[in-house]
């Protein structure tokens, strides 16, 4: 039940500072952070493939709505929530049989930014290839996933090093 | 015999069908909720597409405007002046108009009559708070706080202080989503003042620059010479700013010129716009639904 709840806040306040702060941020032209995608990232790791996507596809169309976008966001996150299983498992600390929730606590530092930036950069790609829906201009656009994705990964780790590390 | 085999394969095939669906389920769902996603995005970026899935809808436009209410604070003393200098402006149109007025209209027209007619081929001004914006994709979209309730309607031009924004895209009863010059789908008709017409584009990245296109090869203009709305549409009365001549590209064939525009309005720092309704809307329509009976009936939609 408080697990429940503390996700729900944890949707709630994602989303407000999604929609609210970083889709207004544009860093050099080129890197927006869209850091909603920690709630996919954090879940754990035993949760029903079938549930982690629906509730991923509900995060993006409820950020989709608020960015005019509908289903650009949406189809990134369900991408994302799809191919979690399988890169965690690249990183996954090997004795580790048990459900967990991906974090630095209980992946250490490293595996955990490199399972971060993976899952972040499948998700950003899909996002900007949805949005632009073409490969016109694929340079500039290369360039916004990879700037906008380190911002994110940036961001996705000041967050659990506030939670981690009172 | 035939029959008994032909049954079973068909058994033992449905049965191992079904069993990799349960096994794969992930995958329907997968492939389902991407349909989804797919078929949204296409059928919003139609025109009839549903402005519920939008930041006009009641919910996420009240929570903008929430946060707008708080951020608009920062920042007043320059609006301030910015107002101060357009009513300057204005106040000075006025004057040069009314002297005009006085010496030519007013010989054969009262000025009753004269004002009527200004009313009937005039545009009303609504005035409206930017609830959100965006500048950073391929097509950006623009939040109004006012709506059906206030007399705006889709296809009404947009202008803020500087100079032209977009038109109205979709409404809901207190809220507007406006499509913006800084969007894909945006054509306007300009021209060079006091010459050649073009119409406007936008091509994605820098938020301040667009292009204009088609300019005929022997068009009379230099860096540095304004553009401003042609009148051809009945979005925008004509010669109103739409930006600067920055640079000129002559195109492949020779036959045009295209022109980098240096846009009048700061889209960036966009707050307040003003929805501009034509008076004679509903005459206009009906000619045009006198003239291209389909086309008229599909926007209507």
């Amino acid at each position: 039940m408080e697990k429940t709840l503390t996700r729900i806040a944890w949707f709630v306040g994602l989303v407000l500072a999604q929609v609210l702060l970083f889709k207004k941020i544009y860093l050099f032209g080129l890197a927006t952070p869209f850091v909603y995608v920690y709630f996919i990232l954090a879940l754990d790791k035993d949760l029903d493939k079938n549930k982690l996507m629906l509730l991923a596809f509900v995060l993006g169309l409820v950020v989709d709505v608020f960015c005019n976008t509908p289903g650009v966001n949406a189809g990134a996150s369900v991408l994302l929530a799809f191919s979690r299983e399988r890169l965690l498992r690249l990183f996954m600390p090997r004795e580790e049989f048990e459900n967990f929730e991906p974090g630095i606590e209980s992946m250490g530092i490293w595996p955990f930014l490199r399972y971060a930036f993976l899952a972040v950069m499948l998700h950003h790609s899909a996002l900007f290839l949805l949005e632009a829906f073409s490969f016109a201009h694929i340079g500039y656009l290369l360039l916004r996933i990879l700037c906008s994705a380190l911002l994110t990964v940036m961001l996705v780790m000041s967050i659990e090093f506030v939670r981690h590390r009172r | 015999m035939l029959g008994f085999w032909i049954q079973n394969l068909n058994l033992v095939f449905v049965n191992s069908l079904l069993q990799f669906l349960y096994k794969h389920n992930h995958w329907l769902l997968f492939i389902a909720l991407e349909v989804v996603c797919v078929v949204l995005l296409f059928s919003y970026n139609s025109y009839q597409g549903s402005v519920y899935l939008s930041t006009a809808n009641a919910v996420s436009a009240r929570l903008l405007r929430g946060q707008d209410k708080v951020t608009s604070y920062f920042g007043l003393a320059a609006k301030n002046k910015a107002l101060v200098a357009q009513n300057a402006a204005l106040q000075e149109r006025i004057f040069a108009l009314e002297a005009i007025s006085s010496q030519h209209l007013l010989d054969s027209l009262s000025k009753e009559e004269a004002l009527q007619r200004v009313h009937r081929t005039g545009y009303r001004i609504t005035p409206a708070q930017v609830i959100d914006k965006s500048v950073n994709r391929t097509d950006n979209y623009i939040t109004l706080d006012r709506g059906i309730a206030d007399g705006v309607e889709p296809d009404m031009g947009v202008m803020g202080i500087d100079g032209i924004v977009g038109v109205v895209y979709k409404c809901t009863e207190h809220y507007s989503l406006v499509m913006p010059l800084l969007n894909s789908k945006s054509t306007v008709s300009c021209k060079v003042q006091g010459s050649d017409l073009g119409y406007l584009q936008w091509e994605g990245g820098d938020p301040r620059y667009a292009m204009l296109h088609d300019l005929p090869r022997y068009a009379d203009v230099a860096v540095g010479d304004t553009i401003v709305t042609s009148g051809n549409s009945s979005f925008f009365p004509e010669g109103l700013m739409v930006g600067v001549v920055n640079e000129l590209y002559p195109s492949s064939d020779g036959l045009y010129i295209a022109l980098k525009v240096e846009l009048a309005t700061q889209f960036t720092r966009l707050e307040h716009a003003f929805v501009l309704g034509r008076m004679d809307a509903d005459e206009l329509d009906a000619l045009k639904e006198l003239l291209y009976p389909k086309k008229d009936k599909k926007k209507k939609n």
